[in-house]
């Protein structure tokens, strides 16, 4: 019984490499269609990428050092900022369970989280986000071929390492915080310390956009050159900064930028790694209880009837999420974002008078479909045995799902009206018709999230662990089918404003949107009974789904 | 006591905490090789956190560990190398086959494909599993799944095995082919520990036991040593000796009406 030598790190990344392509074919029926699904998400990436690389070809931008200069390093900062916020954009639904998972082997925590970044590299998410950067990188390479290939190689490499442990860091940040009994304090903390902060500084100065109109060329060369130096000089835009330096054969430079890069990722991995084993320390623990005060109340002693109870059952139990909490918090850190970017100014230039609209009602979709599609798509995931509890009670199973789709139909109509009226004052523009679309445009919206997800989590049940620890993957066709209803559930509200062309929406578009929200809830109504037959007919099926280890 | 050289574990006041809760409070642990362990204590008590202690998932605050002779604490690889582990909550990877799981654990301990491939299939029929072992875990039913865990902890022939309520929640078939193959593992003198709540199962398998109750350890032995220490002629007995049983109370149950005299 000799004990063998644990295997290399190649070794080691390459099983991890292995076990995750292997779980990627294991995912659908047939290997086939596995492939084709991977294929399937990866196509964006292709798009994206043929889209930057045409822009950067356009004649007006091919002429303009300071335009390539600009784009490339504007997408470079765009790249790290999709990375880095991803975990809090999705809530940390990354897998997270490794140390867990991989505890009895004989890997250490740092090689594991090093293999695993690694071997989460080549997901179809990191090739969609890397789409566009690749794409304007090659398209400048062909303007200006680097001084070394094999250092413009290692330069995006550095760049893509330093977006994974970024993204790491992220992850890991939004684990510890998700995992404390006060996460609700912590982020509504951050959010208060976030707001006051950004009020404190300035927004950036859009004038310009409104002084140009619409011709490239009017735009100060002095201005970009200026804003892509700006970019090129933050850790993100060290990629740009050096393929720039390599297509002006300065290699030093580019080499420069490329060991600033690693050094950079480096200390990234390292601040990665000691959130990781502060997450695992505390794992099976999430630190003292809610003192006797917090548990005095007891609010299923007041209800009046049963499904009131069931109401308030689902309400405690969403309100108790760390991840619906985390999720709350990210219209309104996208609203702060946009108006410290000048974001509003860049719509009110592209859409003219309708901007508000657009922008008010999209911030407001955004937020009832950030509480809808997730906790409605995957109704039962966190029930778990409590799932058992509703079969045995003397209810009408159907009521269940009927007191979920309330709280959840109004949770999510009270954070898109929150974020409305965090809006209306955070910036000081949106009309009452403005206001009337966004909120009909989310009525509209609700009733098609619910009826989709409805059925989704009858077909495609999944169970997430309260602890935390590890969740189910959504499969991915369930996936596309959410994305798909947010989409056709939203559609209509676009094409009501789109009927105005540049003028704000007015008393018809209202009335239009009205119609619709009043059409979307007679299809809810209309195929509700047949998702509550099916309820019953697949209930061992979700029980066996949420309940299993 | 046997000498130090002998013992598979050795823990001296060992300390975990959680925030202000003391989860392991100064144990002392002594398991000699070839033994078969029964760790026992009501929920609570500290057995899963000693366990992830000594199997390297969390630090130790305090104290010192060797396993199988070998530093735990500044040596958690070597000592990863040569134990198994059946956690209480079984973290497998779902959308994996049982033949692809037991083959990619073969191949972290760092057998070679083949190898890991030829064992896998050994031990599937073992724990018989053979039937389904092209089937996803995630189509597996708990007591398959517990066996599926014990199998991928003895693939790299672990001499020291940690089983972390293996009988929970499981039907008589699987609890009787784990059975077995403890049993058959306990003659090959491999070590095992096995933290239990049935002591019927600790009665019958276990030839040391050891209390614990509030992150310490009360008492620990041969059975037999326990059993003599404590007159008591059953390791139950000993048990609620050591740890005690809730005295049963007068519950009213008002809402029922009086009982009949």
């Amino acid at each position: 019984m000799s004990a063998r030598s644990a295997p290399n790190f190649l070794t080691h990344l390459r099983l991890l490499w292995g076990l995750r392509l292997d779980i990627g074919l294991n995912a659908g029926k047939h290997r086939a269609l596995s492939v084709l699904g991977f294929l399937a998400s990866s196509t964006p990436a292709v798009v994206l990428g043929a889209g930057a690389y045409s822009l950067m070809a356009h004649p007006v931008i091919a002429q303009s050092a300071a335009w390539q200069a600009f784009i490339l390093n504007l997408l470079c900062f765009v790249t790290t900022a999709v990375w880095a916020t991803w975990p809090v954009m999705s809530a940390g639904v990354d897998d997270h369970s490794e140390v867990s998972r991989y505890a009895a082997f004989p890997i250490s925590s740092f090689r594991l989280l090093l293999a695993s970044t690694l071997a989460s590299m080549a997901e179809p998410r990191a090739l969609v986000f890397y789409g566009p950067v690749v794409g304007a990188a090659i398209g400048y390479t062909r303007l200006h071929p680097p001084s070394s290939w094999p250092l413009a190689i290692l330069l995006f490499a550095a760049f893509a390492l330093f977006n994974a442990a970024l993204s790491r860091v992220g992850l890991h940040l939004v684990l510890n915080v998700l995992r404390q009994q006060r996460s609700a304090e912590l982020i509504g903390g951050f959010f208060v310390l976030f707001l006051i902060g950004a009020s404190l500084i300035p927004p950036i100065d859009t004038s310009w956009l409104t002084q140009i109109g619409a011709n490239v060329n009017a735009v100060p060369d002095t201005l970009i050159t200026d804003a892509a130096l700006a970019l090129g000089r933050v850790p993100p835009g060290w990629f740009g900064h050096g393929l720039i330096a390599l297509g002006n054969h300065a290699t030093a430079r580019g080499l420069a930028d490329f060991l600033a890069l690693l050094e950079l990722m480096m200390v990234t991995m390292v601040v990665a790694y000691g959130l990781l084993l502060q997450f695992h320390r505390q794992s099976g623990r999430a630190g003292p209880g809610p003192s006797a005060n917090a548990r005095a109340g007891n609010p299923f002693a007041r209800t009046k009837a049963r499904f009131t109870t069931l109401v308030v059952r689902e309400a405690i139990d969403l309100w108790h999420n760390p991840r619906a909490r985390l999720l709350a918090s990210v219209p309104f850190i996208l609203s702060i974002l946009l108006k410290l970017l000048g974001g509003r100014d860049l719509f009110v230039f592209l859409l003219g008078a309708s901007a508000d609209a657009w922008v008010l009602g999209g911030l407001s979709i955004y937020s009832s479909v950030v509480i809808a599609s997730t906790f409605s798509q995957n109704t039962f995931a966190y029930d778990g045995h409590g799932f058992s509890v509703f079969l045995a009670a003397p209810v009408e199973l159907g009521d269940v799902m009927k007191a979920k789709n309330v709280v959840h139909a109004g949770a999510a109509f009270g954070l898109a009206s929150l974020e409305i009226l965090f809006y209306r004052v955070y910036f000081g523009y949106g009309t009452a018709t403005d206001i009337a679309c966004a909120l009909l445009g989310v009525i509209a919206l609700l009733p098609i999230l619910l009826g989709t997800g409805n059925f989704l989590s009858l077909y495609f049940p999944v169970k997430f662990h309260a602890n935390l620890k590890r969740r189910d993957k959504i499969p991915f066709l369930a996936s596309m089918i959410g994305v798909a209803a947010a989409s056709a559930g939203s559609a209509p509200w676009g094409w009501a404003l789109k009927l105005r062309l540049d003028q704000p929406p007015d008393a018809t578009t209202v009335l239009l949107m009205a119609l619709w929200a009043a059409l979307a809830w007679m299809i809810y109504r209309a195929v509700l009974p047949r998702a509550l037959t099916l309820l019953v007919q697949r209930r061992e099926i979700v029980l066996r789904a949420v309940t299993r280890d | 006591m046997p000498a130090v050289l002998d013992l598979a574990v050795r823990a001296d006041g060992l300390v975990k905490r959680f925030g202000s809760f003391t989860a392991v409070d100064g144990l002392n642990m002594s398991i000699p090789r070839g033994a078969f362990y029964a760790f026992l204590g009501p929920n609570g008590a500290g057995k899963s956190t000693t366990i992830s202690l000594m199997t390297g998932i969390y630090a130790p605050d305090g104290g010192s560990l060797s396993i199988l002779g070998v530093d735990a604490i500044a040596k958690p690889l070597a000592v990863k190398s040569r134990i198994g582990v059946v956690p209480e909550e079984l973290s497998l990877f779902e959308r994996l086959t049982a033949r692809q799981y037991l083959t990619f654990c073969g191949r972290m301990h760092g057998l070679s494909g083949d190898e890991a491939a030829a064992r896998g299939e050994e031990l599937l029929a073992l724990t018989e599993l053979s039937f389904k072992a092209g089937a996803l875990v995630a189509e597996y039913s708990k007591g398959m799944r517990r066996r599926l865990a014990i199998a991928a902890a003895l693939i790299h022939a672990p001499e020291l095995v940690f089983l972390d309520e293996p009988f929970e929640g499981i039907d008589v078939l699987a609890a009787g082919v784990i059975r077995e193959l403890l049993s058959d593992l306990s003659r090959r003198k491999v070590t095992l520990l096995l933290t239990t709540h049935v002591l019927e199962i600790a009665e019958r398998l276990a030839t040391h036991a050891g209390m614990i109750k509030a992150g310490k350890l009360i008492d620990e032995g041969s059975v037999g040593e326990l059993k003599e220490r404590h007159h008591c002629d059953r390791l139950e007995t000993v048990f609620e000796k050591l740890i005690g049983v809730p005295v049963a109370r007068d519950t009213r149950l008002s809402f029922y009406g009086a009982p009949p005299a």
